[in-house]
């Protein structure tokens, strides 16, 4: 806190490589250990769950390269999901000739221009504000599959979504991974339910380590620190050189984008879309999970999904007949969990977090260097 | 000896790694006007938030013979009233509100309300003229008036003054400071920092030099005014 | 006409809700993400009592006491804790709507429920049919709204409320606590969101998630009328009240499409005039 100048530049530099970059070889060995489970684990419905698990991880890494990492935290989440998934129901209920992947790729970019069309007036905008503006566009849009009920199906959702294994690209690819993993006799002994998980269960794996990972090379990267910058101090980090305005914007559009891609891959594993997936109690559940796991670094929040996601859609319903009555205790449960957090260990189990929110440390003099450095 | 109601012993603040006060010792004694004088940065403001309790410091104060209470609500309470820095009305309340919030301190007896209001009324008659009207709209010497009147209203026990000069016309100044005789010949004990060495020289019965952070020289304010090195450095005598 | 009517009505009932919210949000510079709870609460608890057989008008005042009651305890158990973290309290809040409605849709269950009227029968004002309830609605929160400005305005302790607002720390220096101050606050607020729930709870809807939508309102209301701006606050509900009633009547679908004009509304501020019709530069 007390660098000069003068040699914050160096210190700043190593400090935050020292800091920042988490162990490559460890880390490749999470996605390792993902692809070779299926050969070890006969119980398909925990594979499910863990599939579901792997796009949360995407969920909570677009979440955090924008609210983490930029300190713009959004409380709507979900508008970026539900917007790429319905924007993939869509085309299977009224184009089906689309193919997946170009489906996938309009909720990509449907879901980047809401980031923009959210992005733009939100840019002056800080904590509460930027806070209840995020929340209530989602609520907006839970609105409007109401409007357009014929459409979009109101509290029904859009059933009959085509799914992974008819993409052409995801379809092949999964049952090759499949094949490969579980060797082909065992796979085709498979009945095709079972199949279609093992499929989706790939697919996903796939693209969450071509989301996280790329997620993790920006987020790691000089861009990150600019983006870091900006949660600190915002003044700071303009007079450093950096262009607020720009990096802001392109974070919201990146958040965006991923979610909404994770948001359409979810929709065609699920083969339905529902008012779920726009929900204010999916948005809280990505903060959740990006709270235990620590935001602001990606892999935290992607390990926090795990356990996260596990637990609701696996664990609790096994632990007591309760949570499979009334599914509802399950969020309930983990904003209880998540409150007595807040208030017992603000600073503990959360801390990067809350303590970049409280404005420790100068990253901006970081930002400063990683710009002249790249420049 | 007379009574003392505020000693400073050894009182240190220091924010991150910046030792804003570092060390400092002094006292008031029940009836006296006491200036703490330094340049821009010496410490002045930091010294009487800390007494308020609006900084953390360590070192010993006691008030009044007790141990200060450890809560700023609680020091306000026990009779130390602080007018702040660059006044801090509530801009939008009217003059009246204002002075009625400062009376908070003496809620449990409400009988002494008006005739304090009386009494400030007196003091500054600008004020009862504007009782009416919203703080924000008043100049800047009524601004520090009615700044100086809410603590009144309180009947302090010892009575923290910050910079009252601060952006005042020269002959306002005069007006502060003649008020702030006044009102320790009624019977309020007065600590005052300026930066006004001039002024607050020769309003105070005794007075600290304080800079960057450690007081450097006391005396009375008539000593202080006469002292050679003060005049040049601060009074632009040489 | 309709419009005219039923909206002083809506206007009324989201003013109650707003006014708590925005206070809140000017003393303690909280933004209670909660705050739509309390008139959830409100509504269920009066809706509760009445289904146990007890008198509506008791049933009444159970539904603002819980409202208060929560948020008592939001205040002392969760805000105060973190209090000067902002984006904690956000969260804690969020987390804490959120619990509510999970213990709403265990306890009620996520079917739709409906207060009875609190008076039978129907008027006719200015030749709009009304359900006297409504009417009885309006006018509760048009008193109430009266007497919250009064008191703020008028009182003591309305002059502490909008000292801690101005200047927390100035209002420390004359013996104000502001924890105190925000508490009560709180109470308060909730105590007329609660209320609000309770007036509408025999004409609107009851469900698990019925708290979004007046703190989206609410939180339009603040941002349309300013930061900290009481009279701006009151104007906005107006504003958006009467928008309310004119979306219900006019456009096709109407009831459903509020929650959307009113993000319109948020968004078209924000971008436009930022600190709201009346309100100064945001802080």
């Amino acid at each position: 806190m007390t660098d000069t100048a003068a040699h914050a530049k160096p210190s700043a530099g190593s400090r935050a490589k020292r800091f920042l970059k988490p162990n490559v070889v460890l880390l490749a060995l999470i996605p390792l250990f993902l692809l070779y489970l299926p050969r070890f684990v006969e119980n398909t419905t925990l594979l499910q769950a863990i599939s579901v698990a792997t796009i949360f991880v995407m969920f909570a890494a677009s979440w955090d390269i924008l609210s983490g990492y930029t300190g713009q935290v959004s409380f709507g989440h979900a508008a970026f999901i539900g917007t790429g998934a319905y924007t993939v129901a869509l085309f299977s209920k009224y184009e089906p000739g689309v193919s997946n992947e170009l489906a996938l790729l309009a909720g990509v970019l449907v879901a980047a221009l809401l980031g923009v069309a959210i992005g733009v007036p939100c840019l002056r905008l800080k904590g509460p504000y930027l806070a209840l503006a995020t929340l209530s566009v989602a609520g907006a849009l839970v609105q409007i599959t109401f409007i357009y009920k014929e459409q979009l199906g109101g509290e029904d959702g859009i059933a009959g979504v085509k799914n992974v294994q008819d993409g052409a690209v995801t379809g092949p690819l999964g049952e090759g991974l499949s094949k490969l993993v579980l060797g082909p006799l065992t796979f085709g002994g498979k009945s095709p339910f079972d199949q279609y998980i093992y499929v989706s269960y790939f697919v996903a794996l796939l693209a969450m380590v071509l989301v996280v990972g790329g997620l993790m090379l920006l987020g790691y990267g000089k861009r990150g620190l600019v983006l870091r910058s900006i949660q600190q101090d915002e003044a700071a980090a303009e007079a450093a050189g950096v262009p607020l305005t720009r990096y802001k914007l392109a974070a919201f559009v990146l958040s965006a984008a991923c979610a909404g891609f994770a948001g359409g891959l979810y929709a065609q594993i699920r083969g339905t879309v529902a008012l779920d997936l726009l929900s204010v109690d999916l948005s809280l559940l990505i903060i959740i999970i990006a709270a235990f796991g620590g935001a602001g670094s990606i892999i935290g929040p992607a390990i926090g999904a795990y356990a996260v996601i596990l637990l609701q859609n696996y664990y609790l319903d096994r632990a007591s007949d309760v949570f499979v009555e009334h599914p509802e205790l399950k969020i309930g449960s983990f904003a209880l969990l998540l409150i007595v957090v807040l208030i017992v260990a603000p600073r503990g189990l959360v801390p990067p977090l809350l303590q970049r929110l409280s404005g420790r440390g100068s990253p901006s003099r970081a930002a400063g260097a990683a710009l002249t450095e790249s420049a | 000896m007379s009574e003392r109601v505020l000693d400073v012993q050894d009182l240190k603040v220091s924010f991150g790694k910046a030792q804003v006060l570092d060390g400092v010792t002094f006292h008031v004694d029940k009836g006296e006007t006491v200036a703490v004088v330094g340049p821009n940065g010496a410490g002045k403001t930091t010294l009487l938030r800390a007494l308020s309790r609006l900084n953390a410091w360590s070192g010993s104060v006691e008030f009044d013979g007790r141990p200060l209470p450890k809560k700023a609500y609680d020091v306000v309470m026990a009779g130390l009233v602080h007018t702040p820095e660059r006044r801090r009305l509530f801009p939008g309340l009217s003059i009246r509100d204002n002075l009625e919030l400062g009376a908070r301190r003496l809620r449990k007896e409400p009988n002494t309300r008006a005739e304090d209001l009386e009494r400030v009324y007196t003091l500054f008659p600008k004020l009862k003229e504007r009782a009416g009207q919203t703080a924000g709209t008043l100049s800047g010497g009524e601004q520090q008036q009615c700044a100086i009147g809410r603590s009144l209203m309180g009947r302090p026990r010892l009575l923290l003054l910050d910079e009252p000069s601060m952006g005042l016309a020269p002959k306002l100044i005069q007006q502060i400071f003649s008020i702030i005789r006044e009102i320790n010949t009624q019977g309020t004990t007065v600590l005052l920092v300026e930066q006004n060495a001039q002024q607050a020289l020769s309003v105070a019965d005794r007075a600290y030099i304080l800079e960057t952070g450690s007081i450097v020289k006391e005396g009375t304010g008539r000593e202080l005014l006469g002292d050679p090195a003060i005049k040049e450095a601060y009074l632009g005598v040489a | 006409m309709d419009v005219l009517v039923q909206g002083a009505i809506t206007s009324a009932t989201i003013a109650l809700v707003a006014l708590g919210f925005s206070l809140v949000y000017g003393v303690g510079g909280i933004v209670n993400l909660a705050h739509g709870s309390f008139f959830m609460i409100g509504a269920y608890a009066a809706y509760a009592a009445s289904e146990a057989d007890m008198p509506l008008l008791v049933a009444a005042v159970i539904g603002v006491a819980a409202a208060m009651l929560a948020g008592v305890l939001l205040d002392r158990l969760v805000i105060a804790p973190i209090r000067h973290q902002e984006v904690a309290v956000l969260i804690a809040t969020l987390a804490v709507a959120i619990l509510v409605q999970s213990g709403v849709q265990f306890f009620f269950g996520g079917l739709e429920r409906q207060l009875p009227g609190f008076v039978e029968g129907s008027v006719s004002i200015f030749g709009v049919d009304l359900r006297q309830t409504e009417l009885l609605a309006g006018l509760m929160a048009l008193v109430t709204i009266v007497v919250v400005l009064l008191v703020l305005t008028r009182s003591p302790a309305g002059r502490m409320v909008r000292a801690v607002a101005e200047d927390e720390e100035a209002a420390v220096l004359v013996g104000v606590r502001p924890e105190r101050v925000t508490l009560y606050v709180l109470a308060i607020g909730a105590g007329l969101a609660g209320l609000a729930g309770v007036l509408v709870a025999p004409y609107g809807v009851l469900t698990p998630t019925m708290w979004l939508l007046p703190l989206t309102q609410a939180f339009a209301i603040v941002i349309l009328g300013g930061l900290g701006s009481i009279q701006g606050t009151v104007l906005a509900s107006v504003v958006i009240g009467f928008l309310d009633r004119f979306v219900a009547f006019n456009v096709k679908d109407g009831g459903i499409k509020i929650g959307l004009v009113t993000v319109a509304v948020i968004l078209a501020t924000l971008v436009l005039r930022p600190q709201g019709l009346l309100g100064k530069v945001a802080r």
